[in-house]
This record gives structure tokens, C-alpha cells and sequence, in this order.
């Protein structure tokens, strides 16, 4: 039986003039139709080059080995071409910024209408009708009056809730976000949130939510992957990651929370040697983790 | 909760009507009202939490607070004295006992400068604080302080991480022994997991030091971790204010209700 | 690092090459560069008939190709270095200033700038060269502030820039002086920009002080820089090319050295950039792609 997402012994490294460095070491993960998974991991963990990849969109100096295979097809050393037939159509992608993945010279009615037009061969008229109804699929009220504003005239969280809609207008299979909310207030996100959770179960496309915040996690996945250091320390079922914590990596995400405390002196920082921030010349990752936990 | 025991005394700091507007001229009050009609008070060792979204003017607050942007009207106390109101000069003086620490870890920090470089620099602005012979020594209590190596001083921001870039931009803080941290979202740029480090960092300091922290956050849990005080704010106002758990636990606003209902929550397990 | 990009080796050398050649070389042969044999006239390159001096041929007058090219490097890289020097110094202070008040500081100085832009600098320098005479003193000066605007324009859009950056903020919180944050936190950050810059002009400027030649003014012979020879041999391009080609060739190898070198310090400075540099000869994809 084919899984609609494959992913076997995947390495991500980065070569630059200043030596090699290891991004994704070894993953492994397989989801099918209406999974919800969250990668959760801080920054330099690797989370967002693994969601990357998922998509072809790891350039130089970047190098990608082992297998991704998406519903059978694999898409490690896909061409372009080939790449470009999956992106939009296969796996939908959104970004942390909004402001990123929209042009600020067209207006966002266009935009959108571009994907049907462009991918799916559709006319002006009735590109613009889907158009339509996505914007009000995704919660844009008077969308048909907003078809014509440009992406500065809406707010951070409209304008998030526009790039879902263009991540998910060729109805893919699965949809890759990643940090989606990180940048946004809490009111907007738990919008942002509810909308995502919606349309997963709407549609019943996977889901691939990559995010630092384990509380975040919990609200929108059922199942979580934690990663550290490039590999997967611990993955399961929601629920038991939070009853049932089995890696320390993950035990020490959850004592550092601030949402799990009662006083700030129950927070336990996680110490230096485990942070994983790529910038830091202290406190890079040292020791793998002892064992890897699955449930 | 914060437990640190804060005392009565006189307020250390006393804003009264404080206001700021943007969009007008030649001095004249404008239309966009970022802070309307802000007053209250700090105690030394106290955590007053400012809560609000992006747009709700707090950020504006501490910048007005400090004079980096000139109000309106309104007074701010700060031992009796009114800092809006005093010559430059003077103001330049007091301003060591107002420090603050901004958001953004990567972008507070000037990227061609040494630790040791950022954190002496008040000391050069404000000459007599700390003399030249006794700053290495300094330095290196400072890092110690916010629970970083000696060897620190000599990194270059982009050396370290978020979570022990802002640990800098605090002992930069506190370089000049203030009496009050505004503290403006502090630990928002940084990831969850790190969080915890500088919060704790900046807690312990409280206690050890008695300071006052003005901590202004949209993170609800993490507030209510810190604050002996909150004060929700929405467009410029305060629309509810009063202790911590008042406000947690029995919020009359119903903003403060919206705010509370939308942070994820992950408490209270088995 | 140095040694990872030949193109950087390649250009400094050429670079160390031409200064050698102006300063060291050019003086020693200045008189044996200036004399005219007519029976010379157009005598053809790569040949060692008339010794080495004439391996690159004669122009119209006689006169050595190589050696003028020699001692014309003196007079190019003086006024190159010079005129730059000057309007970039001025510039990149102004700018500061006029970026970091705004206000009717920045009004007045932006449109004094505006002013000096507005008049095509070429036409400017004409009518003050045509006043004045021609010494490559007078077309240093004049070439210096006619292209003051372009600095002051970058380094005040720079400055505005980083004005804004919350390290600025940070400085004022803790109650530094405007002139201390001009000169300790804002001028260092402009200051590559401005460099990179200064050496993409060292090129434009040898070619302005080409046409200002070629059109009578700026420099009279014995003074002789490369957009001299190069308009000189214009009339004989095809009869004798080499006499208008060779200083051309080197214009264009000297202009494009400067680029590639302030490049190459852009990217030993600036991480971010490094790998598209040192890596520029790799374009290949990675092998998911």
C-alpha cells in the first residue's frame, strides 16, 4: 500500500566555504490522507529544511540524500520541471511571513486568480469565480469586493489567510506550514489555527504544521514529531506526547513551557549544551540524543 | 505567579495621563492616538505586565515613558520628578535609571561590536558610573549575573543565539545600575524552548536587585508568571488593570476575555 | 580566503600591477614616452624591431604606445583616485548629516545636491574647465565635485536606513549624543557601501575624464591619461586600431578589476554574501533538483 507521504533516511547537509554542516540527519516519517502531524523543534533543529525539502525547494549549497517519495513518486532528484508539476498541484506550501509569499504589485485577486489560470487552464471568468469562493473559503468576508485590493491593505492575518488559500486552491494532497503564525498576535493566530484545523478536515488533506511551540502543536495535530539536532528524538500520538513524555528532549520542551508553570521558578531552561540555534558559536549541539523514542 | 515580595513604599515611578498622538503639526496633537490617557503607578520590586496586540500602542508607551518620543501631555514621576518636563541634559542623566530592553535580540545589539564593547558602552555615554580600570571586572560580573561564560565578552552577536543575545542586551541594561527595566517583549523573537532561560534570568534579577519591571507582553501564560500587576491594553487605553490573578482569574473586560480564551494552553495534565 | 577566488588574485594583481607602473615605472619614462619620431608614425605592434618600447606600435605622432600607456596610467589612476577621494569623502559626510536630522538640514543639503545634479556634470565641467585652465589639478577638483551627489545620495539613503535599526534606539535609550551615534554607530555601517561604490566610480571617472579630454579640455599634452589615447586613435581605428584599442583594453581591465575586488571585500566582510561569491563558479543545483 502506497503512503501519500514516504520519507526514508533523508540527510540534509550544506556545504559552504566555511565547512560542512549537517541540517537533517537521518529522518524517517510516513503519514497518509487526514494525518496532522507537527514537527516541533527549535530553531537549528532542522524542522524548517525537512518541510523544505518536502517540496524540492532545498537549493545550493544545500545537498539532499535518501528518499522522499510523495503517493509513489520520488522526489529527491526530481527535475524542476517535474518538481514544479507537484508544488501547488501535490503538496501545497505556507510560509512564516506573509508578506513573503505575496507580490505587493499585483493585487491578490489576480494572484490568486494566476494559480487557475496558469496551472489548471481555466478562463479569466471562471479563474475569478474560484478565486471568489477561495477567499471566502478561508474567511475573507466581502471577498468579492476585496478582490481588487493589494496585499498591504489587508492585515497580517488576512494576508496569512490569503497564502493558505493559494497553498491550497489546486486542492493538493497535503499542505506544509511552516511557523505559519509564529509572527502573528495570539487573537489572529488562534483564527489562523481554527481555519487550518477546518480545512484539513473539510478537505481531509495531510497536514504538516512546523512550529517551536509545543502548546501550538497540541491545538492543531494528532500527531507529533520533536525534533533535535537534525533527527526525530521522539514521535507519536498527541496526547501521549504531553501524558507520556519518554525522551528527555521532550521532557525538557515541556518543563521549559511557560503554559505548563505555576511560577517562573518552576520553568526549567533547557540547558545550553542541548540549544541548537545555528547562529551560536557556544552551545551548538554536541552529543546526539541517546535513543530515539516512538510510541 | 511572582512570590517576590514587593514591598510599600513610594512609587518609584508615577505616570499620570500620559498621552501620545501621531500625524500632527507644528506640535499640535494628531489623529492616530497611539496612548490615551495612560496613568499608573510602579513600586520598587514590582512586575507591572503591560498586555496588549500589535496595534494596541505599547510599544509606543515605553518609547514616550523614556522620552524617545516626546508626548503629548502628561507627567511621568520618577522619584518625585517629572521627566517630561526636565531639560535635556538633566534627562540625559536620569535615563540610567530607566533602562531598556527591546525585542528584537538580532537587531538591538550593534553587529560590529564585541560583548565586552556592547555592555561598556553606557559606561562611556555616562562617564563616573564605572571607572575605566574597574570595567573588565564589571564585565565579567554582569555576565555572570545573566548566567553567561567570562569568554562571552569577547563574542560578536552573530556568534551567539538568540536566547544568549538578549542575556547581553540585559547586562547592557544593567550596566548603568537602574532602578527600572522597561522590558519590551522580551522574549517574543526567541523560541519557546528558550524562553524559559531569560525569563528566569530576568526574575532572579528582580529578586537580587529589587527592580522594578515594566513587562510588556502579548504571551498571557508568561505573564502571568512574572507579574505581580497587569494592565490589558487595546487602542491606546487601558481597559482593565489590577493584580495578576484578578484579572486571570476574573477578567471584567471583555478584550481581557478574548486574549484569555486565544492563547493555547497546555497546563494541567493527568 | 584570498586564495579561494583566483578572480580576486587576478584582479589585485592587475590592480598592484598599474599602481607599480604609475608610480614607480612612469616617472622613469616619461621623456622617452613624449618624444615624437615621425618616421614611427603608426608603427605596427608585436615587434621587436624598434626595441621593447615599441612591442605595442607608435601612435599618430611616433610616441611609444606602451610607454604612453605607462605614464597615461600615472595621470588616469591620480585623477581617478583623487577626484574620488574627494567627492566620496564629502559625500559620505553630508549624506550622514543630511540623513540622520532630516528635517530643513536635510531640505538645504539634498537641494544643494540637486542642484549640482541637475546641471549634466560634463556640461558643468566644460564651461568651469574652459574658465579655468587645463591642469589635471583643475580636472581633479572639477570631476571631485560634480560627482559629489551620487555619495551623498547613497549615504543618505544608508543612514536613513540604519537610523532606523532598533541598535540606534538602544544608544539613545541609553543616552548617547547624535554626533556619537553618527560617527561610532551609523558611519561604520554606511561606510562599505560607500567604498564599494567609490571604487564602481574609479571606472566612470576615468571615461569622464576621457571625454573631457577628447574634447580639448581638462588635460593638454604633455599630460596624457588613457581616455586621451583612446580618443586620439579614434580617427585611425581602421588603419591603425592598436593605437586607440590598447588603452582601451586596459581601461576596461583596470575598471573591471576595481568591481571585482570591492566584491570580494563586500563578501570577506559580509558572511551572507561569501558563499555566492566563492561559489560563483558552481552553479549546479543540488542533487534533489
Amino acid at each position: 500500500m502506497t503512503r501519500l507521504l514516504e520519507i526514508s533516511d533523508l540527510r540534509i547537509f550544506f556545504e559552504s566555504g566555511f565547512g560542512k554542516v549537517d541540517a537533517v540527519r537521518g529522518v524517517s516519517l510516513s503519514m497518509d490522507m487526514g494525518d496532522a502531524i507537527a514537527v516541533v523543534g527549535a530553531s537549528g533543529s532542522g524542522k524548517t529544511v525537512l518541510g523544505r525539502s518536502m517540496l524540492g525547494l532545498v537549493d545550493a549549497p544545500g545537498v539532499v540524500q535518501g528518499s522522499i517519495r510523495f503517493d509513489g513518486t520520488e522526489i529527491v532528484g526530481r527535475s524542476e520541471k517535474d518538481l514544479r508539476g507537484i508544488r501547488g498541484l501535490g503538496i501545497g506550501m505556507v510560509f512564516q511571513d506573509a508578506l513573503d509569499g505575496l507580490n505587493p504589485v499585483y493585487s491578490i485577486g489576480s494572484q490568486l486568480s494566476e494559480i487557475f489560470t496558469v496551472r489548471l487552464g481555466l478562463s479569466r471568468s471562471q479563474a475569478k469565480s474560484q478565486a471568489i469562493s477561495l477567499m471566502e473559503q478561508v474567511g475573507i468576508r466581502r471577498a468579492d469586493e476585496r478582490y481588487n485590493d493589494y496585499p498591504h491593505q489587508f492585515s497580517g492575518g488576512m494576508r496569512q489567510r490569503i497564502c493558505i488559500a493559494m497553498a491550497i486552491g489546486l486542492k493538493p494532497k497535503i499542505l506544509i506550514a511552516d511557523e505559519p503564525t509564529t509572527a502573528l498576535d495570539v487573537t489572529v493566530q488562534a483564527g489562523i489555527l481554527r481555519l487550518i484545523k477546518s480545512l484539513q478536515s473539510e478537505t481531509g488533506m495531510g497536514l504538516i504544521f512546523v512550529t517551536h511551540d509545543l502548546a501550538v502543536a497540541r491545538m492543531i495535530s494528532t500527531r507529533i514529531v520533536v525534533m533535535y539536532a537534525g533527527q526525530i528524538v521522539e514521535q507519536g500520538l498527541t496526547e501521549e506526547i504531553f501524558l507520556r513524555p519518554k525522551h528527555p528532549y521532550t521532557r525538557a520542551l515541556l518543563a521549559a513551557h511557560p503554559a505548563r508553570a505555576r511560577s517562573w521558578r518552576d520553568l526549567e531552561p533547557i540547558p545550553d549544551a542541548f540549544v541548537t540555534d545555528s547562529s551560536s558559536g557556544e552551545g551548538t549541539s554536541h552529543s546526539s540524543p541517546q535513543m530515539v523514542v516512538t510510541s | 505567579m511572582n512570590d517576590h515580595k514587593a514591598e510599600f513604599k513610594s512609587p518609584l515611578l508615577e505616570v499620570q495621563g500620559l498621552r501620545k498622538t501621531f500625524g500632527g503639526r507644528g506640535g499640535k496633537p494628531g489623529p492616530i492616538v497611539a496612548v490615551d490617557d495612560i496613568s499608573f503607578s510602579l513600586n520598587p520590586g514590582e512586575c507591572l505586565a503591560v498586555v496588549g496586540e500589535s496595534g494596541s500602542g505599547k510599544s509606543t508607551l515605553a518609547r514616550t515613558l523614556l522620552r524617545l518620543l516626546d508626548a503629548d501631555s502628561g507627567s511621568v514621576l520618577y522619584e518625585g520628578r517629572d521627566l517630561l518636563s526636565l531639560p535635556r541634559a538633566e534627562m540625559q542623566r536620569q535615563r540610567r535609571y530607566l533602562q531598556m530592553v527591546f525585542q528584537d535580540p538580532y537587531a538591538s545589539l550593534h553587529p560590529r561590536r564585541t560583548v565586552a564593547q556592547l555592555i561598556s558602552e553606557p559606561w562611556e555615554i555616562h562617564p563616573g558610573v564605572v571607572e575605566k580600570s574597574g570595567r573588565p571586572a564589571r564585565i565579567d560580573a554582569l555576565l555572570a549575573e545573566v548566567n553567561l561564560p567570562k569568554h562571552f565578552s569577547s563574542y560578536y552577536p552573530n556568534q551567539m543565539s538568540g536566547g544568549q543575545r538578549q542575556r547581553v542586551a540585559i547586562a547592557r541594561a544593567l550596566a548603568l545600575e537602574p532602578k527600572i527595566l522597561i522590558l519590551d517583549e522580551p522574549v517574543s523573537a526567541l523560541d519557546v524552548s528558550v524562553q524559559a532561560q531569560v525569563i528566569k534570568v530576568l526574575m532572579t534579577l528582580q529578586e537580587r536587585r529589587d527592580l522594578a519591571y515594566i513587562f510588556i507582553s502579548h504571551d498571557l501564560p508568561l505573564v502571568r508568571l512574572v507579574a505581580h500587576k497587569v494592565a490589558v491594553m487595546n487602542r491606546g487605553r487601558f481597559v482593565e488593570a489590577g493584580p495578576t490573578d484578578t484579572v486571570f482569574d476574573n477578567p471584567s473586560d471583555e478584550y481581557t476575555r478574548t486574549l484569555l480564551a486565544s492563547s493555547p494552553a497546555i497546563a494541567e495534565d493527568a | 580566503m584570498f586564495v579561494s577566488s583566483p578572480l580576486a588574485v587576478a584582479s589585485a594583481t592587475w590592480l598592484l600591477f598599474v599602481l607599480v607602473l604609475a608610480f614607480v615605472v612612469a616617472p622613469l619614462v616619461v621623456d622617452v614616452a613624449n618624444h615624437q619620431t615621425i618616421g614611427l608614425r603608426f608603427f605596427a605592434p608585436f615587434q621587436f624591431d624598434k626595441g621593447f618600447a615599441f612591442f605595442l606600435g607608435a601612435d599618430s605622432l611616433g610616441r611609444p604606445i606602451m610607454l604612453q600607456l605607462i605614464v597615461g596610467a600615472r595621470t588616469s589612476v591620480l585623477i581617478a583616485i583623487f577626484s574620488v577621494g574627494i567627492s566620496a569623502t564629502i559625500g559620505y559626510a553630508i549624506g550622514l548629516i543630511s540623513g540622520y536630522f532630516g528635517g530643513w538640514v536635510d531640505n538645504i543639503l539634498l537641494r544643494i545636491a540637486d542642484i549640482i545634479h541637475t546641471v549634466p556634470s560634463l556640461l558643468m565641467a566644460l564651461v568651469v574647465l574652459f574658465v579655468l585652465q587645463p591642469s589635471i589639478l583643475n580636472l581633479v577638483i572639477v570631476l571631485g565635485i560634480t560627482r559629489i551627489p551620487v555619495y551623498l545620495r547613497t549615504s543618505r539613503t544608508q543612514t536613513m536606513e540604519v537610523r532606523e535599526r532598533m541598535f540606534v534606539e538602544v544608544a539613545k535609550a541609553i543616552g548617547a549624543s547624535d554626533w556619537r551615534i553618527i560617527t561610532r554607530d551609523i558611519a561604520p555601517l554606511v561606510f562599505p557601501t560607500i567604498r564599494t561604490l567609490a571604487m564602481l566610480e574609479v571606472a566612470a571617472v576615468i571615461l569622464s575624464a576621457a571625454s573631457l579630454t577628447f574634447l580639448g579640455i581638462g588635460l593638454q599634452r604633455p599630460d596624457v591619461d588613457w581616455g586621451m589615447m583612446v580618443s586620439d586613435g579614434r580617427a585611425y581605428l581602421k588603419s591603425a586600431w592598436f593605437v586607440a584599442v590598447f588603452p582601451g583594453i586596459v581601461i576596461v581591465l583596470t575598471a573591471l578589476s576595481a568591481n571585482i575586488l570591492s566584491n570580494w571585500l563586500r563578501a570577506v566582510e559580509d558572511p551572507a554574501q561569501s558563499t555566492l561569491f566563492f561559489r560563483a563558479r558552481k552553479k549546479k543545483r543540488s542533487s534533489s533538483q
